[in-house]
């Protein structure tokens, strides 16, 4: 008799989740669902709108990741004005979108994966948080915090606020960089990099303890997308997207981000909010590919700056031809997490930094516009169409998270697969299959474009849909 | 004469709400009332536990905040101890007993802290009180500088200290909250 197994909500992650994992006649793994609860509507409830709204609005679809969205919609609203923005706005966006990548990238390391990496995927799930960190760390513990207080600093500084901020605009930025608030970030720097190298050197240390969830994390061969620069390196604000196959050939580059829907479709399924964007030239499914940190540094000839090079030799020594197994994520986060602070660095020392000239001003210029951009959890895009009077007739959001559906789901059958088996369900390995969509860190308040307490509990079911069992945490 | 802060006061809430930005109008009434020296002042949409390092070095916190269905024309006032619980993931928001909780985790401090409270009457979607949480706002401005006074006069403060014009409104004087 087929049995389900259900862990529902999946903790430690941003968002409601589910995963239901249907199992056999013989109790082995038959096939694993990650399901996506909520529901936001931000692409209808806009639509009447004024266009330079969008930014603000579409900031509130994540108190994560906000900046990430302001970007992405700025950008489409500079197309619908028909204007090239100041080369200092464009520098200061970028600060600003790379202040977020640390704080983000910070909150998912520190905050949501330590946990498992310094305790264990088998430890208490009563020990196995921030706090248990804390006990067995306070070291890692106090860097995480800091390191994401640095982010959010900088973009209170920049912005006047650390959510949902309102400074990038269509056009540009709203007000410009001041001497003090430079040097207060540049100050920043050395302690951020510090911190990073360090993590970096503890979590190289402990990887050897996890080499059968790099095996089995989502371990699979699949295409990798991301936005480049002109001479192919990292890029998180511009440039063009390119597709790297599992064997690291490049097979579409230099794509232009505006004319997504003629490389990537959208398929809907019915156990969940989240759609499922695919490679259209390869077909659904076939047509996987991941986003984000490792999908951006696998696809990325070099960084760019001198320690995030460095240890993206040390990354690509991790796969062979490309890395393939999303455990890997977390390293990659450190990675641009140390970009990050090289990166502003840089920005901050340019000679037009703290120009007055922010901003480009004009009336709607044309009815369509496209933004986009690379949130920390990979390539997000915000395309608009507008009347003539500017307001909002439609709006398409493909988010991050949404790129890796198709991954996520075939992550979580493999690690089903490799974990569980007849009917006893032990914590560690639910905790690992949580893990794996941990990996990703989705975004789902985002992703589904939030909110409910749930209570934690594990539902093994028969094939008509009894409960046999079940675990609460 | 200029002093590491020794108090930290922290207005919680979100402006944009109506009432809900009773904390830190309280925060802005009362930061006129004293320069500086021990006192300092913070005001957050939300209580994160990248504030705990700031709460760490002080020896008193005062939270001010709006509240829901409690009495009106009154101030709540109540203890709050570092939580003995491991406060929530604390990714979107902590309580103030599991931001001391962090404080005293991270940083190896609680200090002793003071939630006070007066009652909301609307919490939509505006920019100010109002008209019916205005008189309460001011009344939970009035105990707070009481609070403040009887904190800092423990510590031996004079009116010859830049904090004199907190002590003098309390005494009576022509300086008022807007």
């Amino acid at each position: 008799m087929s049995k389900q197994i259900i862990i529902d909500p999946v903790t430690r992650i941003e968002g409601h989740g589910k995963i239901t994992i249907q199992l056999d006649e013989d109790g082995g793994v038959k096939d694993a669902f990650f399901h996506v609860t909520q529901i936001r509507g931000f692409e209808k409830f806009c639509e009447g709108r004024p266009f330079y709204e969008m930014p603000s609005l579409m900031a509130r679809i994540c108190g994560i990741c906000p900046v990430s969205h302001l970007v992405a919609s700025a950008k489409a609203c500079d197309q619908i004005l028909g204007v090239r923005i100041p080369s200092a706005a464009e520098k200061l966006r970028r600060v600003m979108n790379l202040a977020q990548m640390i704080q983000s990238h910070a909150l998912s390391f520190f905050y949501l994966a330590s946990p498992d990496l310094l305790l264990g995927m088998d430890s208490d799930p009563a020990e196995r948080n921030i706090f248990g960190v804390l006990k067995k760390n306070p070291t890692l513990a106090r860097d995480g915090v800091r390191l994401r207080q640095m982010g959010q600093q900088m973009i209170e500084w920049l912005a006047g606020k650390r959510i949902h901020p309102s400074w990038i605009v269509p056009g540009g930025v709203n007000e410009r960089l001041t001497v003090e608030k430079r040097d207060q970030i540049l100050a920043m720097i050395p302690e951020g990099l510090f911190i990073a190298k360090r993590t970096n050197d503890w979590f190289r240390g402990v990887l050897d303890k996890f080499q059968k969830e790099i095996q089995t994390f989502a371990n699979f061969p699949t295409l990798f997308m991301g936005l480049v620069d002109d001479e192919g390196n990292l890029e998180h604000y511009d440039g063009k997207i390119r597709i790297m196959d599992a064997s690291g050939s490049i097979i579409a580059d230099k794509l232009e981000p505006e004319n997504y829907q003629q490389y990537i479709g959208e398929a809907v399924e019915p156990f969940t909010f989240l759609k499922f964007p695919y490679y259209k030239p390869f077909g659904y499914d076939d047509g996987i590919y991941r986003v984000g940190p490792l999908a951006r540094l696998n696809i990325a000839k070099r960084c760019g700056t001198e320690t995030a090079d460095k240890m993206l030799e040390d990354f690509r020594k991790l796969g062979q031809d490309v890395v393939l197994s999303s455990f890997h994520y977390h390293f990659a986060r450190l990675v641009e997490i140390v970009f990050g602070f090289e990166k502003i660095k840089e920005l901050l020392e340019s000679p037009d930094i703290l120009s007055k000239r922010i901003r480009a001003y004009a009336e709607p210029n044309r009815s369509e516009g496209i933004g986009v951009s690379e949130a920390p959890r990979g390539t997000l895009i915000h395309h608009y169409k507008v009347d003539d009077n500017g307001l909002m007739v439609w709006a398409n959001l493909i988010i991050a998270t949404g790129h890796n559906n198709l991954a996520m789901n075939r992550g979580v059958l493999q690690v089903a697969k490799n974990y569980v088996s007849g009917t006893k369900i032990p914590e560690g390995i639910l905790n690992r299959i949580e893990a794996v969509i941990r990996a990703y860190d989705p975004c789902l308040s985002c992703s589904t474009h939030a909110v409910g307490q749930m209570p934690l509990q594990v539902d093994l079911r028969s094939i008509d849909g009894r409960i046999i069992d079940r675990i609460t945490r | 004469m200029s002093h590491e802060p020794s108090i930290l006061v922290i207005g919680l809430g979100n402006p944009l709400r109506g009432d809900d930005g009773i904390g830190w109008y309280a925060v802005d009434r009362i930061s006129e009332l004293t320069e500086a020296g021990d006192i300092e002042f913070l005001k957050c949409r939300e209580l994160m536990p990248e504030i705990s390092e700031r709460v760490s070095k002080v020896k008193r916190v005062l939270f001010l905040d709006a509240a829901v269905g409690t009495e009106r024309g009154k101030v709540t006032e109540k203890q709050v101890y570092s939580s003995e619980e491991y406060p929530p993931l604390a990714t979107h928001h902590l309580d103030p007993a599991g931001l001391l909780a962090f404080s005293k985790a991270l940083y190896g401090s609680a200090p002793r802290a003071v939630v006070m409270t007066v009652s909301g009457e609307s919490f939509e979607y505006h920019n100010g009180l109002s008209e019916g949480a205005q008189g309460d706002a001011r009344l939970l401005v009035n105990r707070a500088c009481e609070i403040l006074d009887k904190w800092l006069r423990g510590k031996g403060r004079s009116c010859e200290d830049p904090d004199c014009r907190l002590i003098s409104f309390l005494n009576g004087s022509n300086i008022s909250p807007a």
